[in-house]
């Protein structure tokens, strides 16, 4: 189900290990400084996605009555009368979802070198 | 008395599984030699050149770096290599880093000087090759030919006794290939010790002090550049040649 790590890894090319050991890095070295970074790089990117989607995912979980953002929000606006907690649950989601889309974003800088 | 040569191979053999990819070569490099191997593919000449700093084990002979036996058991193999530059026709350059990570990595990590020590190293050396201005760019936002030439600056920062090229240009377009190939004369002006694998035989012509023709893994002719192009002894160099021109 993961994208496995052994997978990124092997998916480095040869001659990037090539490379850096012509240079004189060691094998942990090379693995560290060299192969390690791609590998997560190609990585990484399928996990976050995996992270948003099961966030927005937990709405289904009302189905069998867990007790999520937008469930608790409807709730409470039924006892309150007013819009106020669903609003709440709006601002509840925007602050879950902030660091992953900053994340998103930084890693997007950061793979500049994958495009051009 | 001619100088102490800096790369000497005596007998080297490397096979993979039962086929012989090269047959006992003897080579010798002096000081500031820019030697040019050319040969079919497949006969050996880049195998050779990766068996300079053992990314290809031997399996016989010996080779010497500066008087250093490199297959000896006490002999540190990546203290060796830092003396040993090494061009790849692929590049090879490290594409999470910019060009100024690229050349400092080693000088890092290998000969542990700290950051600031080792940027300035970087940036001379890519100042060397023309790339100053494009230390703080990544690898995927440099032409074919930048990124040849900030591998050079790579191998050229840890101050080597010897640079091989493996078809530097063979992945480039005609237009980039003239500036790789000033860098390289620029080198072989100042006196760096080369082997290098190419076709690029006009290079060879003005810039080789020797010319070796390999083919099925061995050196069947040597010789100045004009006398293997111009009047080879062999027929197997002529037909080659002949071959290359056309």
């Amino acid at each position: 189900m993961n994208p496995s790590p052994k997978a990124g890894i092997l998916s480095v090319a040869k001659g990037q290990w090539e490379a850096a050991r012509s240079t004189g890095l060691s094998f942990l070295a090379t693995l560290a400084y060299v192969v390690l970074p791609q590998a997560l790089r190609l990585t990484v990117p399928p996990i976050t996605n995996r992270t948003i989607a099961i966030t927005k995912n937990t709405a289904l979980g009302t189905v069998i009555g867990v007790g999520e953002i937008l469930n608790q929000a409807t709730t409470a606006q039924s006892f309150s009368g007013n819009a106020t907690p669903l609003m709440m649950g709006a601002v509840a989601y925007v602050i879950l979802f902030i660091p992953v889309v900053v994340l998103g974003r930084l890693l997007e800088t950061r793979f500049r070198w994958r495009r051009a | 008395m001619s100088p102490a040569p800096i790369l000497d191979i005596r007998g080297l053999r490397k096979s993979f599984h039962h086929v012989e990819v090269l047959r006992g070569i003897n080579l010798a490099v002096l000081p500031q030699e820019l030697v040019f191997i050319i040969g079919p593919s497949g006969s050996g000449k880049s195998t050779l050149l990766r068996c300079c700093n053992r990314l290809e084990e031997p399996s016989g002979g010996s080779i010497r770096i500066d008087g250093v036996d490199i297959m000896a058991p006490s002999t540190d193999i990546n203290a060796m290599r830092r003396r040993i530059g090494m061009v790849f026709q692929s590049f090879n350059l490290y594409p999470h880093m910019t060009a100024l990570g690229n050349v400092s990595l080693a000088l890092i990590k290998v000969l542990r000087k700290r950051r600031a020590e080792a940027e300035r190293i970087a940036l001379a050396a890519l100042g060397r090759v023309g790339l100053s201005d494009k230390a703080r760019s990544y690898p995927a936002e440099l032409s074919g030919g930048q990124q040849q030439r900030v591998a050079i600056a790579r191998a050229l920062a840890l101050e080597p006794k010897l640079m091989l090229f493996d078809e530097p240009t063979s992945a480039l377009d005609p237009e980039p290939v003239g500036s790789v190939l000033n860098v390289m004369r620029e080198l072989k002006r100042g006196g760096m010790t080369m082997l290098v694998v190419s076709h690029e035989m006009r290079f060879a012509r003005d810039a080789a002090d020797r010319v070796i023709f390999m083919d099925h893994g061995a050196i069947v002719e040597e010789g100045l550049p004009h006398q293997i192009f111009n009047k080879p002894c062999e027929a197997r160099t002529g037909t080659f040649i002949a071959e290359l021109v056309r």
